[in-house]
């Protein structure tokens, strides 16, 4: 009963490393002592590159680790001997795979275990991902005897669970990654969005939305999204809860909701209704919101290099180009040129000719639709 | 006690809901049997009330479940008597300690539901702390079955965390597949090409855009999983650009200005233009490398730019005949092109760009082009 205690202790504790990886090394911890081992790994063996790397472990000198993945990898004679008992979900013991005169001969033995005084192993296999092997794997000192038949009945219920969370946590961290990446495109457009829900409860925010929602115009109080200037909260939450209803012309993009700023141009927010839903619990479903946030006093990034390579500028044509790009007036952009407004026209007219359109309005149309990332910020 | 094997079956029976919500009918029925219980269920509240969700159960009829979420949750007589105190995630409470069983026995509840649906006593386990919402296992039993005793109270003791903890899983799993899917559909607003490419340079995700293009076959394409140009040499170049990228990101993150290449259409149409950009990377731990990953920007030639001249208008605060005339100057149209395609003179155009420009504070036409440009209206109406 007490044994049961310490592995439903341990189920919970491994699933609770697969939400939060910080936990992994206490769920080592736990296992170390169930087996009553010392050193305890999380091994991921890449078969296709055939590299092994030792994801976790606890009990071990980190110099150790360092020796066994630069010379011992292919020198592991428990691996070596035992593959063809690896299959996941299988349990086994250092005794198992090879003989005791094999090992006591083997280099890994004399020149490695014996020197950080392992004797006995006890390995879980683990298929963390496709393509790979993976090792939950517990060592003993000679003095504390095999690894008996009891423990490995234990690691044999636990194994199931242990199998389940790494996939939780790859599942998770895939997810999160394949998130990021998406919203780094968005920023990379100079695009600010915010999700909400009905309720303007933030559920993803991109890095040029977070920078917005400081608190200075627009902010978040209690995980939902709010404006600073009297009045205008209850708005914009209107604005949210109506494109949550789908109550607006399905023709439109949605509502526009101007926040004003104690310094500087008002912001610009479209509220617009996204087509997927977001769970609130298992099984019921809110619509989500999409808040797209402009800042028009957002300088441009410097591009200059783009608009060179693509349109076979001059460096000092194609800062001028950006500077109209950004919104700033022939007079103001030949200002910050260094440069008279009718330099910086003649210098105009080799733009547009280059990039065959004949006024200015066109050529920054051009740029900005040609070269989106212009918007962007990089 | 169950013998340990049977419990760990359940427990890992309690997993696989956690991890895919269709296996909640399964677990809830292993509990079921293992508890002796009539009907078990997972139920569900949110502040103020408005009502009680069942999320899943076993041994009730659909006509139970629904009659009781229309109507008899308001006559429950345990749900009602629950104090937030008792609200404690992971604990176990008899029906009994909440409500005596001369009261059930004398209920509407019991005389016009519990009877026929087999939910004369109950035991619940909590799942959620008191909150804007409550979550809580329930497991009842008929009239004529004993009561529950403290061996299957403690068996729902074990249970009742892993409950807990297999929702908290799921929870987390649902909202990272709802963020991502939320990015994903901001993505498709965009009136450009986006390409996301995983670390090996495979397309992972083609918003709405960059899918028009592909399909077209005119510059750029798919193939095997592959960014494919017109020709051999334009599908290097697009490679090797993609493959720095990539390399950048995987060393140290972000830095440098993207890649720009153009990508010649064989229909004659002028070059796609292309932004290979640094996108992000993520350490995925337990012995993963790096992931990295790059995006592709390709304009798209035919894209109306903005294409909902009333949002252009909702701006702007301009007339449905400005908004038009706005946005043809945005897509590069002459004051000529403008008359011929609106039926109005020149003077008349000439005299609405003029307004157009007063009310969006531009002094010149390029000024007000950036400006568009630059706001929403950049977006496309629906991905």
């Amino acid at each position: 009963m007490a044994d049961d205690q310490q592995l439903l202790s341990l189920i919970d504790l491994v699933y609770e490393a697969a939400l939060d990886p910080e936990r992994w090394p206490q769920f080592l911890d736990g296992f170390a002592r169930m087996v009553r081992g010392t050193a305890t790994v999380v091994t991921v063996d890449d078969l296709a590159r055939r590299q092994a790397s030792i994801a976790l472990a606890v009990q071990v000198d980190p110099a150790a680790i360092g020796t066994y993945e630069t010379e011992f990898v292919d020198k592991n004679v428990w691996q070596n001997e035992g593959r063809h008992l690896f299959t996941p979900g299988v349990v086994v013991t250092g005794e198992m795979t090879c003989s005791r005169e094999t090992f006591l001969r083997s280099e890994y033995y004399n020149e490695f275990l014996r020197r950080i005084g392992i004797f006995h192993g006890l390995g879980a296999v683990l298929a963390p991902e496709p393509g790979s092997l993976g090792f939950l794997a517990s060592f003993r000192p000679a003095a504390e005897g095999e690894f008996d038949a009891d423990t490995l009945q234990q690691v044999t219920r636990l194994l199931p669970h242990v199998q389940r969370a790494l996939q939780l946590h790859r599942r998770a961290g895939h997810l999160e990654w394949k998130t990021a990446a998406t919203l780094a495109s968005v920023d990379g457009l100079g695009v600010a969005f915010v999700a909400v829900d009905a309720s303007g409860q933030v559920l993803v925010a991109n890095r040029l939305a977070e920078r917005l929602l400081d608190g200075h115009a627009l902010g978040v109080t209690q995980g939902r999204i709010r404006a600073t200037a009297p009045g205008l909260t209850a708005r914009l939450r209107q604005a949210i809860a109506s494109a949550a209803s789908r109550d607006l012309d399905t023709r439109s993009a949605g509502a526009v909701v101007s926040v004003p700023r104690p310094d500087g141009s008002p912001l610009t927010v479209l509220v617009s209704p996204l087509p997927v839903d977001h769970a609130i619990d298992r099984f019921g479903l809110t619509p989500a919101v999409a808040l797209f946030v402009t800042d028009p006093d957002a300088a441009a990034p410097d591009a200059v290099a783009w608009l060179q390579a693509a349109y076979q500028l001059t460096v000092t044509e194609s800062r001028l180009l950006m500077q109209l790009v950004g919104g700033q007036s022939l007079q103001h952009a030949a200002e910050r040129c260094g440069m008279s407004t009718n330099t910086a026209r003649w210098h105009m007219k080799h733009v547009t000719s280059k990039m065959g359109v004949s006024r200015q309005a066109q050529a920054v149309a051009l740029a900005l639709r040609q070269l989106p990332a212009l918007r962007g910020a990089w | 006690m169950t013998p340990t094997t049977s419990l760990n079956d359940l427990i890992l029976a309690i997993y696989r809901a956690g991890e895919d919500s269709s296996a909640w009918p399964a677990a809830l029925t292993a509990i079921r049997e293992a508890s002796g219980a009539s009907g078990v269920a997972i139920v569900h509240q949110e502040f103020p009330i408005t009502g009680r969700n069942v999320n899943a159960y076993s041994g009730f009829s659909d006509e139970a479940i629904q009659a009781y979420e229309a109507y008899y949750y308001q006559l429950d007589p345990w749900g009602g008597s629950l104090k937030p105190a008792d609200w404690r995630p992971g604990r176990v409470i008899d029906g009994r300690e909440v409500v005596s069983a001369s009261t059930v026995g004398r209920s509407e509840w019991l005389a016009d539901f519990g009877q026929r649906h087999g939910c004369a006593k109950a035991v619940f386990g909590i799942l959620e702390p008191f909150g804007a919402r409550v979550a809580a296992l329930t497991v009842n039993r008929r009239a004529s079955q004993s009561d529950f005793d403290e061996v299957e109270r403690g068996l729902l003791r074990v249970l009742t965390p892993h409950l807990r903890q297999a929702f908290r899983i799921h929870r987390r799993i649902a909202n990272a597949e709802g963020r991502y899917a939320q990015s994903c559909a901001a993505l498709d607003r965009l009136p450009v090409g986006v390409i996301l490419l995983n670390e090996a340079g495979r397309p992972l995700f083609l918003n709405d855009a960059a899918e028009r293009l592909v399909k077209r076959r005119d510059g750029l394409t798919v193939e095997q999983e592959r960014l494919v140009g017109a020709s051999p040499v334009e599908t290097r170049a697009l490679g090797e650009a993609v493959k720095a990228v990539l390399q950048l990101v995987a060393q140290e993150g972000s830095g440098d200005a993207p890649t720009t290449l153009e990508l010649p259409r064989p229909s004659g149409g002028a070059p796609l233009r292309v932004v290979v950009a640094p996108c992000a990377s993520l350490e995925a731990g337990l012995g993963r490398e790096v992931n990295a990953s790059a995006a592709v920007f390709v304009s798209d030639p035919d894209a109306a730019v903005p294409d909902d001249v009333s949002l252009v208008a909702q701006l702007f605060h301009l007339t449905p005949t400005e908004a038009l005339v706005a946005a043809r100057l945005v897509n590069g149209d002459t004051v000529q092109e403008m008359a011929h395609a609106l039926a109005l003179s020149t003077n008349t155009v000439r005299w609405h760009l003029k307004h157009v420009l007063q009310k969006a504070d531009a002094r010149t036409q390029a000024q007000f082009v950036s400006r568009v440009l630059r706001s929403p209206a950049w977006l496309r109406r629906r991905g």
